[in-house]
């Protein structure tokens, strides 16, 4: 007999964090999108993105739903946790609210289509808090497995948060760079965004590893396995790419706000949203796959 | 009442049965037979596992030792895997089983997440001769023989006798005493997930194990071919 | 990362003791059963529903332990031990638990098959077991015609009958022996012959039964209880509840460090081929120190106190710990505790019987029992206990003519015969084959220097036709010309009996359901061919095949057991797979407990029973007291009482072979220095062992056995890996004298570090496709087929490397034992172009060991050299006889 004869494999993978990232996205998009007909103002600068920034929602929406039914080893049954809604189970709450807020981007567009702009607000401040809910429930699926240590911080939900705000605001800003929509202001509130966003990333990231450095042993093996395996994923796309590159594009507003160099960032911060989240969904599943 | 989000205890109800197991480990001799049993009674495939016997060697030669750690669902009383499952296919028993609603199950894996003991898998679709396939399984302490006053299989064909089973609500039997009057662990306490498979006497080094990946070359080549295996498979999360 | 502490064992055996006296208060206790039933009944847990319970006798491995088989639509589902049965109670070991699928290995062989290509080119064609009983007849019909024409009967040696596992309860001997004849050859001397050979002449069995859960020190030489030996599983059950619930001492001896060291108080790892020294340095203490039994050295043996002590003399314990390794204090307080404590016993299986000189190993372990009087005590060291059934009469009459094949008139001691000798005896033209048949055999995986049993099987004209009765695609079988295929174990008729409990008891087994697919079992194969054989009866062979089938034949076994037949005979055994039934398990205790809960003793003390008035009538008395009757001795007369005694002619213990010494051998247990022990200091010693969850080469197909076990990198010593600069892993040469194998190195702190290690049961090169990792390719046509589970799920990607063709043929010359651990090796890291699975080996130098071997016989000429202590005539050494080791 040697030490191991049985082994397991890690419950969830890309597909997870491709969601995690391109739904988190999707919420705060709309959230911006629809910051004009919500705040109005200052955020007006942000109409010529409400479509493009709906239509992003949208797509992603439509890739997200059979991604995470791809996902299930039940697909048919995608409709049960709604069905047989469990309260306890941030999943139930996350099928319900993903469901809530598809149909809010749906409802949004139909109404500003037909020219129906009574129930634009309701329906923003509804969708937003809806969008907002995406990262929260997801970060939330990892930090109520208080068994895993990796995840079960409220730092999760919180961490996932702020990603989805740059990445919302990246988003458009390469939609705008794209479309030409060239307009100061709009850059502006991006620019903000995405640098407060950058920032608070990397004050989270340094206090993540410092509790992997002074944690148990399963926060012990992770902080090895991160700069094992993950390595590149932590330093090089997470930290480099996704932080540090961005803020330094970011960090001077002048250079900042230019179109080209704000969707640069952008990219680079959406690089690092997604290296970020797949370090922790993944990395946080394996310091226990021994056991 | 349960406080908050926490599950209602199971153990320690009056006028009702709580199963638990109790394993002596003074006693397993690393036999597998537990093993062999569970799989045939579950027609169990190949890959994945409702029972294991971890081993492992410790010390220098010739002062060299072996250790064995039977392992299974704890049937927590605080099981993190029912709290979190979305559409409530796993539940707690009221006799203490955490079981498994199969044709409820969407297979999402919340609850392989939470669970810190790696006791639940996807079953895989092709088996033997059981055709349930696709949705998430674990050890059931064996309901079905449970109910039908038989001890489990793996109780059943222990050689060492170190696998003890029964009420631990019932002062009389000898999972209650064993409980009572022997120094037991359970794994992972701090989880606060409230195991119902005690240990006697187990190894520091056996419990201590719980993060150590495979050091030998023989266990090593055979989780890279584990997990080559799985790569191209649904589920796949792991990354080695 | 994460490295273990390493802890001492002194801190080991604290903890152990501390928690010790915890479960010895709790004993007391732990006076209610577990409260649940512990089996007998089973339940689908899919549809709920109760499944058909069949018993039977498992055969997975050769423990003979009793089962039951659940049903569930016609399909086996699931395996139990028998909770009836005396031996294993209720239990089953890994392997017993996987049987069933034996029965649906998709590579299961489902109809006879008729070789189309050269041999061992796997072209086959399917025909009727009809077609295949015919082709078999005609072929046994030649040779006896041709006996009868030529007029002599020796002709009919030439049909030869080769067998592993046998337990036919004497089927295969009148199949041969309605034929006439003698061409028998069992697999017993890769087994554990001179394990027997050194108890036979001692006190008549072949093996000790250890009252283990009663014992309070049990000394283990090379007997992985744990994991193998005969009784595996119950023996596993008493031992450990002989060490932790009698809280008995385990010490063992293993160069290896197996799971029955990791559960001894103390464990040594002595040189190969050592434990006479170690075990004749603890009677020298014993006697020495005057801690033997006095009385019953002279009541109850051939030999004094004085004699021993004389003999004894340069058995130091000094002497022990150069040979062994194992320092001499410990062997000193070994032997104070071994004799001190009461009662004790030993036990020892293959560890120091398989080399040469095995028998005087075992011998002298033996005596450790004899000396300090544990012998038919309870908790010590007693008589195996079993049952006899016949073949039903008439039977046919024993061949005339005895054969010297596999049992070479060199061995007159070897009373299991010398099988591996078979194929060099053909080679040189001693022996003639015409058909050969083969039955649960698998030499061509099993034997030492396995390449010369394929270069034999291989040759159309030393092995005219060859006819094989596996239900697999062994290594051996897919040589044949005819493959009738038996079927498997659960769905055949046999008697049974093993001394697994020391309660005797009387089981079958049974067709628990209707052989799979028409095939059909090798009694029924039997049958049909002797009535084919001699259609009309004239030959005089068809009256002893009279059977409608297999199970008329063994229920027919059954008919003169004495008590058998009020409990309703053989459909008592049906419906209970087991006789008798001494009561019913405890859970708590496991002891076989009757209604009131009180323990069925088993009886003691079996050589002390004295003989009836009925016994003694007509009886004799010799001088030395042995009471004789019809030729044979039946007791012995001690103080004037008649008791049973011992199975010598003395009656007595014989520590003093006269057999032995007729041959030049030395009639007391000696310590023999083998050439393994000389090896140079960059040399190792290569031996094998088995793990517990396979079997001989019978599992690698069962697929619950095979993901738990499939690959057996070769066992070094940290210490001498980096000597080598071999890591962990690495990819090593194994060079012995008869060739090298390329396999990879598991580096580990439980080896000794002059030994390699490397288990059998891994490394097929047939056996079907899984044992083979080949199951993504077609199943084949005249196989079963069809496991989804084997077709997706299996996960490993390494099936090991057999070590068996670079072992060197060597034997005991008492014995006859092959010397598994005595192959001197290299170890190396793997050349240029060495590949894993590489493996090369020599037929000459196979040849040449032969050869060799033979000169250590009491024919050659290394035999006297050997024993110059040995005072006799050495030029009247009687003169070889075929059919002395029948
Ligand atoms: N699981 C399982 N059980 C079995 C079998 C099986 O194949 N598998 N086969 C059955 C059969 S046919 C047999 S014959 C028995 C065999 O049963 P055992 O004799 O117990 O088994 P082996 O593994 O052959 O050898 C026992 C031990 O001897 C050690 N050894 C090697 N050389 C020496 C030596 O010089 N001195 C000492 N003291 N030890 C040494 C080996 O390391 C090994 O651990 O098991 C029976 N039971
Ligand atoms: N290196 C090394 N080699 C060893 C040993 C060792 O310790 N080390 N141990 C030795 C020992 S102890 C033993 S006992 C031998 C055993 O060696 P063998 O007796 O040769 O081997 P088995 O595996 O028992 O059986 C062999 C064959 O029986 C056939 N068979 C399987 N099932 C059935 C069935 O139901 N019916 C029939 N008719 N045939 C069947 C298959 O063809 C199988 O290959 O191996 C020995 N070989
Ligand atoms: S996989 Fe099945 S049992 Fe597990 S959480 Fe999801 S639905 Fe519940
Ligand atoms: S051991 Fe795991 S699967 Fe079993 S009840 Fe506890 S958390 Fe759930
Ligand atoms: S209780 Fe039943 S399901 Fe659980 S491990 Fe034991 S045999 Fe398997
Ligand atoms: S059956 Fe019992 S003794 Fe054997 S490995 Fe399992 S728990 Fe240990
Ligand atoms: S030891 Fe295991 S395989 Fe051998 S007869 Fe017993 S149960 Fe069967
Ligand atoms: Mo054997």
């Amino acid at each position: 007999m040697f030490e191991y004869m049985n082994f397991h494999i890690a419950p969830w993978g890309w597909e997870l964090s491709v969601y995690f990232f391109l739904i988190g996205t999707a919420g705060m998009a709309y959230a911006l999108a629809t910051a004009p007909v919500m705040f109005g103002g200052r955020f007006e600068a942000l109409r010529p993105l409400q479509l493009p920034g709906l239509v992003l929602a949208f797509v992603i929406v439509l890739i997200c739903g059979p991604l995470l039914i791809h996902d299930l080893g039940q697909p048919m049954r995608f409709l049960y946790p709604i069905l047989y809604f469990h309260w306890t189970s941030p999943l139930s709450w996350g099928s319900l609210f993903l469901l809530m807020f598809a149909a809010c981007v749906v409802l949004f567009w139909w109404f500003d289509r037909a020219g129906n702009t009574a129930p634009l607000k309701p329906l923003a401040i509804i969708g937003s808090l809806l969008g907002l809910s995406m990262p929260l429930y997801t970060g939330n699926d990892l930090m109520v497995q208080t068994t895993r240590e990796v995840w079960a911080t409220p730092w999760i939900p919180v961490l996932f948060v702020v990603l989805s705000v740059t990445s919302g605001a990246a988003a458009l800003a390469v939609i705008g760079m794209i479309r030409k929509t060239d307009d100061a202001d709009a850059s502006k509130i991006l620019h903000a965004v995405m640098l407060s966003g950058v920032a608070t990333t990397l004050f989270l990231f340094l206090g993540l590893l410092l509790s992997f450095l002074y944690g148990s042993e399963e926060m012990q093996l992770g902080w090895h396995i991160l700069n094992d395996q993950f390595a590149m994923q932590v330093w090089l796309l997470t930290l480099v790419v996704g932080i540090l590159a961005p803020l330094a594009l970011l960090v001077r507003p002048d250079i900042g706000r230019r179109p080209q160099i704000l969707a640069v960032a952008g990219i680079a911060s959406l690089i690092g949203a997604y290296a970020f989240r797949e370090v922790i969904l993944v990395a946080g599943q394996l310091p226990q796959l021994y056991y | 009442m349960p406080i908050g989000l926490q599950a209602e205890p199971s153990a320690g109800v009056a006028g009702k049965k709580r199963w638990a197991m109790v394993i002596d480990l003074r006693r397993c001799i690393g036999c597998m037979a537990c093993v062999a049993a569970c799989k045939a009674e579950y027609d169990v495939p190949l890959g994945v596992w409702r029972t294991i016997v971890k081993v492992k060697d410790t010390g220098q030669y010739p002062n060299t030792k072996r250790h064995f750690l039977p392992r299974l669902c704890n049937h927590c009383d605080n099981p993190p895997c029912v709290r979190n499952c979305p559409t409530e296919a796993t539940y707690k028993h009221e006799e203490g089983y955490v079981l498994q609603r199969y044709e409820r199950c969407i297979a999402c894996r919340t609850c392989m997440a939470a669970c810190p003991y790696n006791a639940r898998h996807v079953l895989p679709n092709s088996r033997t001769r059981v055709k349930i396939g696709g949705v998430v399984d674990k050890c059931t302490f064996c309901e079905h023989r449970v109910s039908n006053n038989l001890v489990p299989a793996c109780v059943q064909t222990c050689l060492g006798r170190s696998r003890i089973f029964g009420d631990l609500n019932d002062p009389n039997s000898e999972v209650h005493k064993l409980v009572g009057g022997m120094p037991t662990v359970t794994l992972k306490s701090e989880k606060g997930t409230k195991p119902q498979v005690y240990y006697i006497k187990p190894a520091q080094q056996i419990v201590n194990q719980i993060y150590s990946p495979p050091e030998s070359y023989a266990a090593k080549s055979d989780a890279e071919a584990f997990y080559r295996h799985n790569k191209g498979r649904q589920f796949f999360g792991g990354v080695l | 990362m994460n490295k273990h502490f390493p802890v001492s064992r002194r801190g080991f055996l604290k903890l152990g003791g501390s928690t010790a006296a915890i479960a010895g208060s709790l004993g007391a206790t732990r006076l209610h059963a577990m409260e649940q039933d512990q089996g007998g009944k089973d339940f689908s847990p899919v549809t709920g529903k109760e499944r058909q319970a069949v018993p039977y006798t498992c055969m997975v491995c050769n423990i003979e332990d009793g089962g039951i088989a659940y049903i569930e639509d016609g399909r086996i589902v699931k395996l139990e031990g028998n909770p009836d049965h005396p031996g294993n109670r209720g239990k089953l070991c890994a392997k017993g638990n996987s049987g069933f699928l034996h029965v649906y290995d998709p590579d299961r062989i489902m109809t006879p098959l008729l070789r189309t290509g050269k041999r061992g080119e796997s072209k086959w064609k399917r025909i009727s077991y009809d077609e295949a009983t015919t082709i078999l007849a005609s072929k046994l019909r030649e040779v006896i015609d041709r006996s009868i024409k030529e007029n002599d009967p020796a002709i009919r040696n030439e049909i030869v009958f080769k067998w592993g596992r046998n337990r036919t309860g004497g089927a295969v001997h009148r199949f041969m022996h309605a034929m006439g004849s003698n061409a028998m050859v069992n697999h017993t001397n890769i087994c554990e012959s001179s394990k027997k050979v050194g108890l036979e002449p001692s006190w008549g069995p072949d093996i000790e039964s250890c009252d283990w859960t009663n014992t309070k020190y049990a000394l283990v030489f090379g007997a992985n209880v744990l994991e193998t030996a005969y009784f595996h599983n119950p023996n596993a059950q008493r031992l450990v509840d002989g060490v932790v619930g009698n809280k008995a001492k385990l010490v063992y001896f293993d160069p290896r460090m197996g799971n029955t060291a990791a559960l001894a108080d103390e464990w040594f790892a002595p040189y190969p081929g050592t434990d006479g020294a170690i075990a004749l340095a603890i009677a020298q203490v014993i006697m020495n120190e005057k801690l033997y039994d006095d009385a019953f050295i002279r009541t109850w043996t051939n030999v004094t106190p004085e004699q021993l002590i004389e003999h004894l003399k340069p058995y130091t314990p000094e002497f022990a710990e150069k040979e062994s390794g194992v320092p001499a204090k410990d062997i000193r307080r070994i032997a104070r505790e071994f004799a001190t404590t009461k009662p004790a016993t030993t036990f020892s299986y293959r560890g120091p019987a398989k080399h040469v000189y095995g028998s005087y190993q075992e011998a002298a372990i033996h005596m450790l029992n004899v000396i300090t009087g544990n012998v038919e005590k309870k908790g010590g060291y007693c008589l195996p206990r079993g049952m006899n059934f016949n073949q039903p009469s008439p039977k046919p009459p024993a061949a005339k003519v005895p054969s010297a094949l596999g049992a070479p008139p060199q061995y007159p001691l070897a009373s299991h015969a010398v099988s591996t000798h078979m194929p060099y005896q053909i080679m040189k033209g001693e022996e003639k084959v015409a058909v050969y048949m083969t039955y649960y055999d698998n030499p061509v995986y099993t034997y030492p220097s396995s390449h010369v049993w394929d270069a034999l099987l291989k040759d159309e004209k030393l092995i005219p036709f060859y006819c094989s009765f596996s239900p697999y695609m062994s290594e051996t079988a897919e040589l044949a010309d005819l493959i009738i295929p038996d079927t498997t174990y659960l769905e055949r008729n046999d008697p049974e009996s093993m001394p697994s409990d020391l309660r005797p008891w009387l089981g079958i087994r049974q067709q628990v359901i209707k052989p799979l697919g028409g095939t059909q079992e090798w009694r029924d194969t039997i049958i049909q061919t002797m009535h084919k054989v001699d259609p009309d009866g004239s030959l005089g062979m068809k009256q002893y095949f009279a059977f409608k089938n297999g199970e008329e034949w063994v229920r027919a076994q059954f008919d003169g057991i004495p008590g058998l037949k009020e409990d309703g005979g053989y459909d008592y055994l049906k419906k209970h797979g087991v006789w008798p039934k001494y009561g019913s398990v405890d859970p708590v205790t496991a002891k076989i407990v009757d209604k009131n809960g009180e323990e069925v003793q088993p009886e003691f003390g079996l050589h002390m029973k004295e003989l009836s008035a009925a016994d003694m009538d007509g009886a004799t008395i010799a001088d030395n007291g042995a009471i004789k009757k019809g030729g044979k001795t039946i007791g012995v007369r001690i103080n004037g009482k008649n008791m049973a005694g011992f199975g010598t002619p003395s009656g007595k213990i014989e520590l003093w072979k006269a057999s032995y010494v007729k041959y030049g051998f030395n009639p007391l247990p000696v310590y023999k220095r083998l050439a393994s022990r000389d090896k140079k200091p960059d040399e190792l010693v290569l031996t094998t062992f088995k793990v517990n969850v396979h079997t001989q080469s019978r599992t690698a197909s069962l697929k619950y056995l095979a993901e738990l076990y499939h690959k057996n990198p070769a066992w070094i010593n940290p210490k001498t890996a980096a000597a080598r600069g071999i890591k962990d892993g690495d990819l090593i040469r194994v060079t012995s004298s008869v060739g090298y194998m390329v396999t990879r190195a598991h580096v580990t702190e439980g080896i000794h570090p002059d030994v390699v290690a490397i288990s059998t049961a891994c490394g097929h090169s047939a056996y079907g496709r899984l044992a083979q990792l080949k199951q993504k390719e077609k199943v084949a046509e005249w196989a079963l087929g069809g496991d989804p589970d084997i077709d997706h799920n299996v996960w490993w990607d390494d099936k090991g490397v057999h070590p068996n063709s670079i072992i060197k043929l060597a034997v005991d010359p008492i014995g006859g034992s092959q010397g598994w651990y005595d192959t001197v090796i290299t170890v190396t890291k793997a050349q240029a172009g060495d590949k894993y699975g590489d493996v090369k080996s020599s037929l000459e130098v196979s040849i040449k060991d032969y050869e060799e071997t033979l000169r250590f016989a009491y024919t050659g000429d290394i035999h006297k050299a050997n024993h110059k202590e040995v005072q006799i005539d050495w030029d009247h050494l009687p003169e070889p006889h075929v059919g002395a080791g029948h």
